[in-house]
């Protein structure tokens, strides 16, 4: 990332004057986003949690066109609304203004999951060491991002806690790492874990629950451009009170279920089914019930031990 | 187990449907075909997939009793397979809409 501006290179006056003006050009991954912005929740959260990251300057290109608008009318006052329009287009309900934020987020996975179609995506964390991806694939509930935000800070890079990227002509993952989405109980969870952590403020009453947003590690934004191949693919479920235990899985199965997870996987048709069947084929597979993170970082390392 | 199929019977004809390539992978005892037609993504077991290998090799179709006779050699199999048990088989890949009875 050498000599590239970030966005902590801009003070909060010049952030917004930007959001609301010409746009904000930010660098995702591979994608490049750009986002307009009158929202002060939105500006505030992207000057905290994207700190780190880089502006794509000098382009007029972008993947994303991403627009969010405080509505007008009486909605300016009473229960303040945001807009998202995408392209100009506006796919989606506004919501309450203090959501800003986590909307933010929410319509930059949508944006991700609904077009980047050169690569097969499942909704599974990823984190990497030496070059080897552990892929999570997991619904809600089953304490993926709780145990992603646990590994990200424990001797793993962050890869995604929502968005696998498997590169059709290669079988690369592809980072997109990004602020960490926390529900619930997992933000106490994760400020006891963590010490000292960046979290955006809590938000409730969205259709998730308690919503907030950890700050990725700075090291794992750096790195985004560096890919790791597949090497494990587990099944976590959060048990409270019982022992971290991995069991190994039929591939077949596993194939079946990621496919259930994948948000482009009947898309792709025969490309997506070569390409997870090379993810299944170069991975070990489990499924992984915890009761406790520090089992659970410690069952991880011995994982990779075994590997090198 | 007797099939209740309108395809029933030892001379009627099978087929691969057309524009299926059985994109396959196979671990263990298990395979996972790919449909062509659908999209979709089938769990065989091992015997499941050595049928519709019979059929690939077959592009003009065979019959029930030819498939038997096919994999009863291919398993190595003491007595021969019976038409039933194909019959289930044809009809499970049927319901994938991987197979077609021919007119």
């Amino acid at each position: 990332m050498s000599g590239a501006a970030t966005v902590s290179s801009l003070s909060a006056p010049a952030l917004a004057a930007r959001l609301a003006g010409p746009g904000l050009y930010l660098q995702t991954g591979p994608f490049i986003n750009r986002i307009t912005s009158t929202v002060a929740p939105i500006a505030a959260g992207i000057g905290s949690m994207y700190a780190d990251y880089r502006l794509a300057e000098n382009t007029d290109f972008a993947d994303f066109h991403l627009g969010f608008d405080n509505a007008g009318g009486v909605r300016r006052w009473w229960r303040p609304q945001v807009h998202f329009n995408h392209d100009g287009a506006a796919p989606f309900a506004p919501l309450p203004v203090d959501q800003g934020y986590a909307m933010f987020e929410w319509m930059l996975n949508w944006c991700v999951s609904s077009r980047a179609h050169d690569y097969l995506m499942i909704h599974a964390a990823v984190l990497e060491k030496d070059g080897c991806a552990l892929i999570m694939p997991a619904p809600s509930g089953s304490g993926k991002s709780t145990l992603c935000a646990a590994l990200a800070h424990r001797g793993w890079r962050l890869l995604s806690d929502e968005l696998a990227l498997i590169r059709l002509r290669d079988g690369q993952i592809v980072p997109l790492p990004r602020p960490i989405s926390l529900k619930n109980d997992s933000i106490a969870i994760m400020r006891a874990y963590l010490g000292a952590p960046v979290i955006s403020p809590p938000v409730g009453y969205t259709a998730k629950g308690v919503v907030a947003h950890l700050k990725p590690p700075a090291d794992s934004v750096a790195r985004a451009a560096q890919t790791a191949r597949p090497a494990w693919i587990i099944f976590p479920q959060y048990a409270a009170g019982e022992a971290a235990v991995l069991t190994p899985m039929a591939r077949a199965r596993a194939f079946m279920r990621v496919a259930d997870n994948a948000f482009n996987f009947s898309l792709l048709g025969a490309d997506g089914f070569d390409a997870l069947g090379d993810a299944i084929d170069r991975s070990d597979v489990y499924t992984f019930r915890y009761g406790s993170l520090d089992e659970a970082v410690e069952t991880f390392s011995r994982l990779t031990a075994r590997q090198s | 187990m007797p099939v209740s199929s309108p395809f029933s019977g030892p001379h009627r004809g099978w087929r691969l449907r057309r524009g299926q390539q059985v994109r396959h992978r196979q671990w263990d005892d298990e395979v996972l075909v790919f449909n062509d037609l659908s999209g979709a993504s089938h769990l065989l077991d091992a015997d499941g997939y050595a049928l519709l290998n019979v059929l690939q090799g077959m592009p003009d179709g065979a019959s029930v009793a030819h498939i038997a006779a096919q994999l009863t050699l291919q398993f190595d199999e003491d007595e021969p397979i019976d038409i039933a048990t194909i019959e289930l088989m044809l009809a499970n890949l049927w319901a994938c809409e991987l197979v077609e009875a021919m007119p």
